[in-house]
C-alpha cells in the first residue's frame, strides 16, 4: 500500500501541471480556434520574473524577495499580464486571420519572449531557491510523500474548482463557454468579444504563472528552455481530451501523468530513458481510434 | 420612420458578390417574408444586418441609427435579434443557461428574470425541461428555445432563418402559431426568411422575393399568392407570363 503511494502522488502531482497547462491551452483555443504555442514560454517568463535581471550564473531575487503569498499573486498576475499583451499586442490584429496564421504568430511571439530572457539571463540555467521548506517530506499512510507533491494536487484542485466555479456560476464564465461554443452566434447575442477573449487570455495566464511556481520549487533552477517540454504535453492532453473541451484537457492531463509515472515504474532500466516515445505511441494510437478527442467539445463552428 | 431601413446594401464574400443594391423596411409591429429560391442570398441578408457579415456598400438603419459594419455584439444591443439557420442553440449549455445568457441585454437582473417566466409561460417545454443541454432537446423545442432566446434579448425586432427548416410540418405550424401570438401580443415587427411563400400567404405580411441577390418582387404577401406574378419572379420567367 505505501510503497503504491509515492508513485499515485508522482501520477497525479505531475498530471496536475498537464492539466493546468492544458486547460490554459484549451480556454484560448476555445474562444479563438488560436492554438497558442507561445504559452510554454509564459511559463518560463514567470518563472524568471522571480529573479534580477543579471547575465550572471547567481543573481538576487526580484518577486522571488517578496512574502510569499505576494509572490504568488505576483506571479500569477505577471503570466496574466504577458498573456494579456500579447493578446492585445498580436493576436487581435490577426483576429480575423486563418487559424494556420495565428499558430505561426504564437510561434514567433514564443521566440520573442524566449529571446528577451536570453538577452536578459543569458542561457545558463540559474538556481533559484524558492520555499526550500517545501521539499521536505511529510508522513501519508505510512509513505513519506514530499510536502511540494501534496501542496501541487491541493493548489490544483483549488484552482480547477474555483475554475468550475466560475465557468458554472458567473455571469463572464456563462459567456465565456458560450462564446467558446459558438462565438459569432454569442456576440449576436451581446457578448462583448474583447472583454471575453481578454479574460480568457488572462485567466490562461495566470495558469502559466501557477505551473511556472510548482515547477521552480520543483526543480530549484529557471531555464529559459523550461516551458517546452509541458507546453508540448499539455498541447497533446488538449488534442487528446478534444480540442476546446476543458474538462477533456484536464482529464487527459492527468491521464498522460498517469501514463507517463506508470511506464516510469514498469519500463525495464535500459528502455526507461525512451519513455516519452512510449507516450507518444498512446497518443498516436488514441487519435487513431478516436480522432476526435476522448471528449467531444460542441461543433467547432469558425470564428468570424 | 421604419424601425428597420436598409438601403442600395451590397455585400458578399471576398471577391463574389452576393446582395446587390437590396432596399427594403420594416415597421414597427410588421412581419416582412423574404423568399427565395436557394443561393439568393436570404440568409446574407440577415447576417449583414446583424453585422456578422460586413456590407461593401449600402445603409442600413436601426431605429434611426446607421449599423452599417457595426460588430455584432453592438447591433444586438441596440435592439436586432437573429435566430439563424440551424437554430444554433448552445448545445452544451442547459435551456435556462441559453435563455439567461440572452437576458444579458436586458438593462437589469430582475427585468430577465421576469421575462425568463414569460418565456417559460408561452414554451411550457422549456421550463420542463430547463436544466438539461439544449442539445439534447428535438428539433422542434429546440427552435421554441432560439425563439425564446430571441425574445429574453428585449429586441423588438427579431429576424428568423429558415424556422422551418428540418421540422416536420405539424411542428413547424406550432412555431408559426407561436410566432403570430408573439406579433398579437408584444407587438414585435418579424423579419422572416423562408425559402417557399406558403408560409407568408398564410400568415400575412408583407414579402419580398429575393432573386441572385436582387429584389425581384415585393408587395402584400396574401395578395400576391393570388397571380402567377409571385411564380414567375420565384422562378425567372421573365415576361412569359
Amino acid at each position: 500500500m505505501a510503497g503504491l503511494l509515492q508513485p499515485l502522488f508522482d501520477a497525479i502531482s505531475l498530471g496536475s501541471i498537464y492539466a493546468l497547462g492544458a486547460l490554459g491551452i484549451a480556454l484560448i483555443f476555445g474562444v479563438m480556434r488560436l492554438i497558442n504555442f507561445a504559452h510554454g514560454h509564459y511559463i518560463a517568463f514567470c518563472v524568471f520574473a522571480l529573479l534580477i535581471p543579471s547575465t550572471e550564473v547567481v543573481t538576487g531575487m526580484l518577486l522571488g524577495a517578496l512574502p510569499s503569498w505576494l509572490i504568488v499573486l505576483s506571479v500569477l498576475g505577471v503570466g496574466a499580464l504577458l498573456s494579456i499583451a500579447s493578446e492585445v499586442v498580436v493576436f487581435r490584429r490577426l483576429r480575423n486571420a486563418n487559424p494556420a496564421v495565428l499558430m505561426i504568430a504564437s510561434f514567433a511571439l514564443g521566440i520573442v519572449i524566449q529571446n528577451v530572457l536570453l538577452v536578459s539571463y543569458s542561457s545558463r540555467p540559474k538556481s533559484v531557491s524558492l520555499w526550500p521548506e517545501l521539499s521536505l517530506p511529510v508522513e501519508f499512510f505510512g509513505a513519506s510523500i514530499p510536502l511540494l507533491q501534496v501542496l501541487t494536487v491541493l493548489v490544483t484542485v483549488v484552482l480547477l474548482l474555483g475554475l468550475v466555479f466560475f465557468l458554472k456560476r458567473t455571469r463572464f464564465g456563462l459567456e465565456m463557454r458560450a462564446a467558446a461554443e459558438n462565438f459569432t452566434m454569442a456576440r449576436m447575442l451581446g457578448v462583448r468579444a474583447n472583454r471575453i477573449i481578454l479574460l480568457a487570455f488572462g485567466i490562461s495566464g495566470a495558469l502559466a504563472g501557477a505551473i511556472a511556481l510548482v515547477l521552480v520549487s520543483q526543480t530549484g533552477t529557471a531555464d529559459i528552455r523550461m516551458g517546452l517540454p509541458i507546453m508540448l504535453i499539455a498541447f497533446v492532453a488538449t488534442v487528446i481530451g478534444g480540442m476546446g473541451s476543458l474538462q477533456g484537457a484536464v482529464f487527459a492531463g492527468f491521464l498522460l501523468g498517469a501514463i507517463s509515472v506508470t511506464l516510469q515504474l514498469l519500463l525495464p532500466l535500459d528502455i526507461r530513458p525512451f519513455r516519452d516515445a512510449f507516450l507518444y505511441l498512446a497518443v498516436i494510437a488514441c487519435l487513431i481510434w478516436r480522432p476526435e478527442g476522448l471528449f467531444r467539445a460542441g461543433p467547432s463552428s469558425e470564428r468570424v | 420612420m421604419s424601425l428597420l431601413e436598409v438601403a442600395g446594401l451590397t455585400a458578399g464574400y471576398g471577391r463574389t458578390t452576393v446582395l446587390r443594391g437590396i432596399e427594403l423596411a420594416v415597421d414597427e409591429g410588421e412581419t416582412l417574408f423574404i423568399a427565395g429560391p436557394n443561393g439568393a442570398g436570404k440568409s446574407t441578408l440577415l447576417k449583414t444586418i446583424a453585422g456578422v457579415v460586413r456590407p461593401t456598400a449600402g445603409a442600413i438603419r436601426l431605429a434611426g441609427q446607421e449599423i452599417a459594419s457595426l460588430a455584432p455584439e453592438v447591433i444586438a444591443r441596440l435592439g436586432f435579434s437573429l435566430v439563424p439557420e440551424g437554430r444554433d442553440c448552445f448545445a452544451g449549455l442547459t435551456v435556462e443557461e441559453n435563455l439567461k445568457l440572452a437576458g444579458g441585454l436586458r438593462p437589469s437582473a430582475s427585468d430577465a428574470a421576469a421575462e425568463l417566466t414569460v418565456v417559460y409561460d408561452l414554451f411550457p417545454v422549456l421550463r420542463e425541461r430547463r436544466s438539461i443541454p439544449a442539445g439534447l432537446l428535438s428539433g422542434g423545442q429546440q427552435q421554441m428555445l432560439v425563439i425564446g432566446r430571441a425574445l429574453m434579448t428585449g429586441s423588438r425586432l427579431v429576424a428568423i432563418d429558415e424556422p422551418s427548416l428540418g421540422l416536420a410540418p405539424n411542428i413547424v405550424d406550432q412555431v408559426y402559431e407561436s410566432l403570430a401570438l408573439l406579433r398579437e401580443k408584444e407587438g414585435l415587427s418579424l423579419l422572416i426568411v423562408e425559402q417557399s411563400t406558403v408560409r407568408a400567404s398564410m400568415m400575412g405580411g408583407r414579402l419580398v422575393l429575393l432573386r441572385n441577390g436582387e429584389i425581384a418582387l415585393s408587395g402584400d404577401a396574401v395578395a400576391l399568392s393570388q397571380g402567377t406574378a409571385l411564380r414567375d419572379a420565384y422562378f425567372g420567367y421573365e415576361g412569359a407570363a
